[in-house]
């Protein structure tokens, strides 16, 4: 019914005045949860130099059921596009697949998401691509399998380490895809669990990577998960004597914490791509429902020579070539 | 005289190669200086692009000696850069420490030595066979190492082996084209003035001081013509005088006394070989890219898909052509063969020009009907006055020239066209056609006096004519069971089949073109060779006939002994052969055994008629060989083509054989 | 006398075959040429292509590089060092250019010239590595670099000098046209040089013959003439032409003499 309505409506201002089409401007309404990132700046810059837009921001800052708030206003304001930041934000935004509500989650205005890890493991989609529904957007994530092909050109290893927290879902995911590819990448998985909780103690963590230093793998991976990252430096402390490297996820625990190396992704550049997505839809090239959910494309490897250095492991000339190095 | 000309031969040919060596030599020394320096600069700039990796990982602390995986990354950039040899990393001192697979390097070790020597004072230098670039690389404080890349120093060789094909086909074409001009030109400074004195010789020795000889323009054995005309014009001088005070003649003397001064000519078929081969030539230039000039006028509103209107005009022409010989034949007979010639040329040169101007299809298929009558009506006249001019002791000889000329002038014309055309362009290709061709006709006009053939000349051509040729024996026997077949072949197996066999294996056209030249110079080398047996042979010309045949249904088995491009290339090759052998006599039998008919008929009718119905062949062979590729595919349509030669040949053996034992042996003096 | 006459009537055996023989070698030595100065270019551009190619993709993969860390090429300084040094030190290079995908320069080092094609080059770029482009003064050579998320945002373009080239190549055109004369002046000279000596038998037998018939009524002996390369039937042909004319004058004295009586 209220779609009926705002058809009409949007058609009767068509037909009275052409002019006033042209000199739309787009209202989109972005709903973040800590502030604006560089995934928001990107996105607004991408959309601004291409469409005459309207951003109308909005922050749960941490809260996040004010987002029906919001949600309510974007329909009063009969926004064009919602775009979304995180997992929690979009869910109470659109509902998870099969348990859609439509009093409570939007369905009539396309709403683009960025910076979600698991958009499938969230319920969000059943699967990466298009939805079929009003929602796309972008996982910030590196697929994992990319991850290890970096790892396996780094350095050719037999045995890949996991430290992971297990009450926390990005954690269990990493350890979940890193499972189902020792196959592909013909690696033995060893993992170590944190299981007291999202603040881990040092001790804790300390036995936990003792274990897995014992067993002797050639990386150990650290999931993008920040319980962990807060405590990247300590992990990286108990594995350099030891002369086991750590492939980190996120870009962080490399440059600040001495991780030596990790394929990473750009926030900014996942916001590009939500705005293209938008941009898309905005434009009426495509519509929502088939714009697929996806990752970026590009990736970058990030090493820290330092920490190179250090072990004694570098990175071969191939690499060399195309990776962001860092001396700190 | 043979003597001599041969000894020209010779000398001309050496001198084409030598200049054709020579020209080519020179230019690979004028290039390699420059093409090796440009060569050097793309490696520069890769030893550039490798160093600064090297010297990323270096300023980033890492260890000259543990830089990680180099190999592989050098032989990625090795990859990635054909033109690459090897890539070498040394340290200060020259060791080697990384590089690329040495083992296909010719003298690795001299280079490690040379490279342990090195200097570092030139940038490049020739190591044994190649051309090294040295690059620094450069730690955080100091030089750590060598980069060296290295090719191998044969820029030249490899530039030469891209062209080499195109200039032997210049080569040859030269030396074909060369090889006819010299021909006329002997014929006109050697043969023709000695036939001409020698039957004027004659003459005398009769007693016939009537004539004189034609004046000279070539200063060779034609010079002695200006001394023998002087005293026979001074004996006719004195005749007259004396006639006019009323004496009689001498016995035994006549003497020019009405000043009407007949001329003596020896008739030399080389002078319509000569243009017969300009205007083939000239008409060929186009056949190498005409189905890409034709289809710039395509419109997809035809309704037709391209291929179909691209073979439109060809069709036309070939239709025009076929149709033509017959009446031009006829034609020729009446108003001889000099008028006939030179407005056959006359009439090509025409649509030539129109050609060149055409802007569409329309347009085309009207100059190229016009351009197939003009040619039609050259190719008969020339057949007919090689047939009657010479003598029927070289009758095979002078068929085997005929051909031989034709695809002189074929092969030339597209080898030379397919080079021109991609520098002037369609419309000045098509007028140099045109000029070559009205050379033809001037040159015709000239040289040409105005006989007309031995025959009887009828004033149209009449069905009758064919049914009287076609009714005779012999003529059925060699048309339809010689002739038509080996162009079936011709048409069917090396026109049609072997180009789209070659396309299916994955060859390109310029390979197919030139397996194509390979029959035609099969043609022209061995052509006269053997008729020149033939000839010898007499009345027993037809078993070359058959052993021509069956030397064709051989060559077409041979694809399915000898796989890929070397059987088509044998086959073809073959083919050649086989046609070289079977196809002059062919005209020559017919000339001998049913010259009553053809003395009723005419001469060039004779021959149009038989070209004509000769067509058969070439019109049925590709839809034959199309039918039967595409039901069971090449090898099989080969295998059948071949043995309906065979068969055609034996019965044609059979009946030959036959019909001579019946009636004795047709004895031609 | 006779042979004096029709030496100044008429241009030697000799020269008449030589010459033209001698201009057909010349076209066929031509076409020769022809194509190996094609082939010589052909290369040279390729080679100078290449060259400037392997500069270009290092920039590209630098740009690109950046755009992963999100930066622009406008605000990545390596950038704009590795284009300094691509112009400074790369033979011929005039300019280094990187454009965004509605053609605007964001990063120029050197100097383009003003009208150029690179937005319909980039509208239809497609799936394509790089481009060959020219302009008056520059061959040009762009690569179009893509962003994170696969979709073409922009191109490296880099011109070089083409003057310099096509004075190259114009030299090597001049050059193998000199040589060409060269060898046609050499060859016509051998080729006739070759005739002539080959003909000279030819040429005094016909002098030998010419001077018997001049004197073909003349009381002088018939002359015993032979001729090896002319052949036996002129050899004999000549005397027994100058005895029947001899007879023939006899014949025609008998009937005046006759008749006055």
């Amino acid at each position: 019914m209220r779609r009926l309505l705002s058809g009409i409506i949007l058609c009767t201002l068509l037909l009275c005045g052409g002019t006033l089409a042209q000199e739309k401007r787009y209202k989109v309404m972005m709903i973040l949860f800590r502030g604006t990132t560089p995934a928001e700046t990107g996105f607004m810059d991408h959309l601004s130099s291409r469409l005459p837009v309207e951003f109308l921001v909005r922050d749960v800052a941490g809260e996040r059921r004010k987002a029906q708030e919001f949600v309510e206003e974007a329909r009063r304001e009969r926004v064009d596009l919602i775009y979304t930041f995180g997992t929690s934000v979009t869910l109470e935004v659109v509902g998870a697949t099969g348990k859609i509500d439509p009093a409570v989650h939007v369905t009539d205005i396309p709403v683009v998401f960025n910076i979600v890890a698991d958009p499938v493991g969230a319920g969000l989609a059943p699967a990466f691509g298009a939805t079929g529904r009003n929602l796309t957007g972008v996982s910030h994530l590196v697929p994992m399998a990319d991850q290890l092909r970096a790892m396996q050109r780094f350095r050719q290893v037999a045995k890949l380490g996991v430290i992971y927290n297990a009450s926390e879902p990005n954690s269990r995911l990493a350890v979940a895809q890193l499972r189902g590819l020792v196959g592909q990448f013909k690696l033995q998985l060893v993992e170590e669990a944190i299981i007291s909780g999202p603040k881990p103690e040092a001790a804790e963590i300390a036995q936990a990577m003792r274990a897995l230093i014992a067993a002797r793998p050639g990386f150990i991976y650290l999931p993008s998960d920040s319980s962990l990252i807060e405590r990247a430096d300590a992990i990286v402390d108990l594995a350099r004597p030891a002369g086991i490297p750590i492939i980190s996820a996120t870009e962080g625990p490399i440059r600040e914490d001495g991780a030596l190396m990790g394929l990473v992704s750009n926030y900014a550049n996942a916001g590009a791509f939500a705005g293209y997505k938008a941009e898309q839809i905005l434009r009426g090239k495509e519509t929502v429902s088939n714009i697929p959910i996806e990752t970026l494309r590009r990736f970058t490897l990030v090493v820290n020579m330092t920490t190179a250095v250090q072990l004694g492991v570098y990175p071969p000339l191939e690499l060399i070539k195309i990776a962001e190095l860092l001396q700190l | 005289m043979k003597d001599l000309q041969r000894r020209l031969v010779v000398l001309v040919s050496g001198l084409l190669l030598l200049a054709a060596v020579f020209v080519s030599y020179r230019a690979g020394e004028h290039f390699e200086s420059s093409l090796t320096q440009r060569r050097l600069g793309v490696e520069t700039e890769i030893g550039r692009s490798v160093a600064v990796v090297v010297e990323k990982a270096l300023a980033f602390g890492v260890p000259f000696d543990q830089l990680a995986d180099t190999e592989r990354f050098l032989e990625a950039v090795k990859f990635d850069n054909p033109g690459v040899d090897y890539i070498i990393i040394t340290t200060l001192d020259g060791r080697l420490r990384y590089s690329t697979d040495l083992s296909q390097i010719s003298n690795a070790a001299g280079l490690r030595g040379a490279l342990a020597a090195w200097n570092g004072r030139e940038r490049t230098a020739h190591i044994g066979k190649y051309f090294n670039t040295a690059t620094a690389l450069n730690g955080k404080e100091r030089q750590l190492g060598w980069l060296h890349l290295g090719e191998r120093a044969n820029i030249i060789e490899q530039l030469l082996r891209d062209i080499v094909f195109d200039i032997l086909t210049v080569v040859v074409v030269a030396m074909l084209v060369t090889f006819e001009l010299m021909r006329l030109l002997f014929a006109a400074t050697f043969k023709t003035p000695m036939l001409a004195i020698n039957e004027f010789f004659t003459r005398i020795a009769n007693g016939d001081f009537r004539r004189t000889l034609a004046r000279d323009l070539f200063g060779g054995i034609g010079r002695l013509n200006r001394s023998i005309n002087a005293t026979v014009a001074e004996l006719n001088t004195r005749a007259r005088g004396r006639f006019a005070d009323g004496a009689q003649m001498p016995p035994g003397f006549s003497f020019d006394l009405a000043g009407e001064r007949g001329t003596v000519r020896a008739i030399a078929v080389e002078n319509i070989r000569w243009s017969f081969f300009l205007l083939i030539f000239a008409e060929s230039l186009s056949l190498s890219f005409f189905p890409i000039f034709v289809a710039q006028f395509y419109d997809p509103a035809f309704g037709l898909p391209l291929h179909v209107v691209i073979g439109i005009p060809i069709t036309v022409f070939m239709l025009a052509w076929a149709l033509t010989m017959p009446f031009a034949g006829t034609w020729c007979d009446r108003v001889g063969y000099r008028l006939a010639f030179s407005v056959g040329a006359a009439m090509t040169t025409i649509g030539l020009v129109l050609t060149a101007y055409s802007t569409s299809l329309a347009d085309l298929l009207l100059w190229r009907s016009i351009t197939a009558v003009g040619y039609g009506i050259v190719y008969v006249t020339t057949q007919a006055y090689i047939t009657v001019f010479v003598s029927t002791e070289e009758g095979t000889q002078g068929q085997a020239m005929f051909l031989a000329s034709f695809f002189t002038g074929s092969l030339s014309g597209a080898a030379i066209g397919g080079i021109l055309v991609d520098r002037l362009g369609f419309s000045t290709t098509f007028l140099l056609s045109a000029g070559l061709s009205a050379t033809a006709a001037l040159y015709v006009l000239r040289a040409l006096g105005n006989e007309i053939g031995r025959t009887v000349a009828r004033k149209s051509l009449l069905l009758a004519d064919f049914k009287a040729l076609l009714r005779h024996r012999h003529f059925a026997i060699v048309t339809f069971l010689s002739a038509i077949p080996a162009k079936v072949a011709l048409a069917g197996f090396l026109y049609y089949s072997v180009p789209l066999y070659l396309k299916g294996l994955g060859y390109s056209q310029s390979i197919t073109g030139r397996v194509m030249m390979a029959y035609g110079l099969a043609i022209i080398l061995i052509g006269p060779m053997v008729a020149r047996l033939a000839d010898r042979a007499r009345t027993r010309r037809w078993r070359f006939i058959m052993l021509g045949g069956y030397a064709a249904a051989l060559a077409m088995m041979v694809p399915l002994l000898v796989e890929n491009m070397k059987g088509a290339v044998i086959a073809v090759i073959g083919l050649g052969v086989a046609h070289a052998i079977g196809v002059s006599p062919q005209m020559t039998l017919i000339n001998d055994r049913c010259g009553e008919t053809i003395r009723e008929v005419g001469q060039a009718t004779a021959v149009g008629i038989f070209r004509l119905v000769e067509r058969i062949g070439t019109i049925t062979g590709p839809i034959l060989l199309g039918a039967m590729i595409a039901l069971s595919g090449f090898m099989n349509a080969f295998a059948v083509l071949a043995l309906i030669t065979f068969a055609t040949t034996t019965l044609f053996a059979l009946l030959l054989w036959w019909s001579d034992r019946a009636t004795g042996p047709v004895d031609i003096a | 006398m006779a042979w004096l006459l029709s030496a100044r009537r008429s241009a030697p055996l000799w020269l008449r075959l030589g010459l033209p023989i001698s201009l057909i070698i010349a076209l066929a030595i031509g076409f020769i040429s022809f194509l190996n100065y094609y082939n010589y270019r052909k290369t040279y551009q390729q080679l100078n292509v290449a060259r400037i190619m392997v500069v270009a993709r290092d920039l590209r993969q630098a740009i690109e590089s950046g755009l992963n860390v999100g930066l622009r090429p406008p605000n990545n300084t390596q950038l704009a060092t590795a284009l300094t040094i691509a112009k400074g030190h790369t033979d011929g290079v005039r300019f280094a250019v990187v454009i965004d995908e509605a053609a605007n320069k964001l990063v120029e080092v050197g100097e383009a010239g003003a009208k150029q094609d690179w937005l319909r080059r980039l509208q239809h770029a497609g799936e394509i590595v790089s481009w060959l482009g020219e302009d008056a003064d520059t061959y040009q050579v762009g690569l179009p670099f893509r962003n994170s998320f696969g979709v073409i945002v922009g191109a490296v373009v880099l011109g070089y000098d083409k003057a310099a080239i096509d004075r190259a190549t114009a030299a090597m055109e001049f050059t193998l046209f000199v040589d060409w004369i060269r060898a046609v002046a050499l060859l016509t000279a051998l080729t006739v040089l070759g005739i002539w000596w080959l003909t000279r038998g030819l040429e005094s037998e016909l002098i030998q013959a010419e001077r018997a018939l001049a004197h073909a009524l003349a009381d002088a002996p018939a002359p015993d003439l032979r001729f090896p390369v002319l052949g036996e039937e002129i050899a004999r042909g000549i005397p027994e032409f100058i005895v029947r004319s001899r007879a023939a004058a006899v014949e025609l004295e008998k009937n005046t003499s006759k008749s006055v009586q």
